[in-house]
């Protein structure tokens, strides 16, 4: 295919997202708008169902996040103990696993992030015991720095494996400490992983966008979510546009 | 395009495993591994450092196929 052949294609699918996108988000703005009432009642029921069960959800998730991350800890070090220290392929089925426990301990930890936040909405400005702040408050506190000393525990046990490695997870410079013990493999990899992030995050906020948007029609949100995806979003391209220009 | 290589050969003649080797070259055991298995092409230096601490050329590790030629 020609080069001009290519951007008339170029433009015809722009022009293509750009109507699909326009028709969706009139469809579902005149939907929403027409349901109003629906839509906030919906809206306040969830907001209810979530707030009060926040404090539920995050004595679930401390307790039984923390059996998990004991699980995870002790399971990796028994793989690693239990490797002779010469099967390659053991040694790399090893890594994997070791590297899912340290995600799923990231994200468990971030959902109790942010139901803490919800917690804290409701305990200052909706009705809810003191007891319960202070309960929620003790168990996120504990929670976390559990799971920052699994990670710990876990990274060290990476670096058993891999003597080259070195940082220490509870340092405030482990990541620059981290990836200066990369090799040039696992760097790639690291920025390749991070530019996936980076790309499909424009996906993320512009659906999140057009959400508010189409939710303002119906309901009053404010303008606090919109400033704050504003401020991630320009920070996350002037961040990624000097970073560019540094690496040059 | 894709590289191959000798690596796993040399390495048995060393009689080193990919944690030694990558101890060697400066590059990490995973490195190591995906190199052999063809999943990853090493940077000029680091395929270098391998040529080097296998006794042997550049060329008699790694070489490329074109696409159709496999």
């Amino acid at each position: 295919m020609n080069r001009n052949r290519k951007e008339k294609k170029g433009y015809l699918e722009f022009m293509i997202i750009i109507l699909v996108s326009g028709l969706f988000g009139g469809v579902g703005a005149l939907v929403i708008g027409d349901h109003g009432r629906d839509v906030e009642e919906l809206g306040r029921f969830l907001e209810s169902v979530i707030g009060r069960g926040a404090f539920y959800l995050i004595v679930l998730m401390s307790i039984l996040g923390s059996i998990a991350n004991i699980y995870m800890v002790m399971s990796v070090r028994k793989k690693c103990r239990d490797w002779d220290g010469e099967d390659d392929e053991i040694a790399e089925q090893i890594e994997k696993y070791n590297n899912r426990c340290q995600g799923i301990i990231t994200c468990c930890a971030t959902i109790t992030m942010v139901l803490s936040g919800v917690n804290i909405v409701y305990a200052f400005h909706r009705a809810q015991s003191l007891p319960n702040i202070v309960v929620m408050s003790t168990l996120f506190v504990l929670y976390s720095l559990w799971c920052a000393f699994s990670e710990h525990l876990l990274v060290e046990q990476t670096k058993k494996m891999n003597p080259e490695k070195k940082g220490n997870a509870l340092s405030l410079h482990f990541n620059r400490d981290w990836v200066g013990s990369c090799d040039e493999q696992e760097k790639a990899r690291m920025y390749e992983a991070a530019y996936i992030v980076y790309k499909n995050s424009f996906v993320l906020y512009t659906g999140i966008f057009i959400f508010m948007l189409m939710l303002t029609v119906a309901v009053d949100i404010g303008v606090l979510p919109f400033l704050i995806l504003g401020i991630i979003w320009t920070f996350q391209n002037v961040l990624y546009m000097c970073s560019y220009e540094k690496k040059r | 395009m894709s590289l191959h290589n000798r690596l796993k050969e040399y390495r048995a003649k060393l009689d080193i495993n990919q944690q030694e080797m990558g101890r060697r070259v400066g590059a990490s055991r995973q490195t190591i591994s995906l190199i052999e298995r063809g999943d990853y092409s090493p940077s000029v230096t680091l395929a270098l450092k391998i040529a080097k601490e296998c006794g042997a050329s550049v060329e008699d590790i790694f070489w490329y196929v074109e696409d159709g030629n496999e």
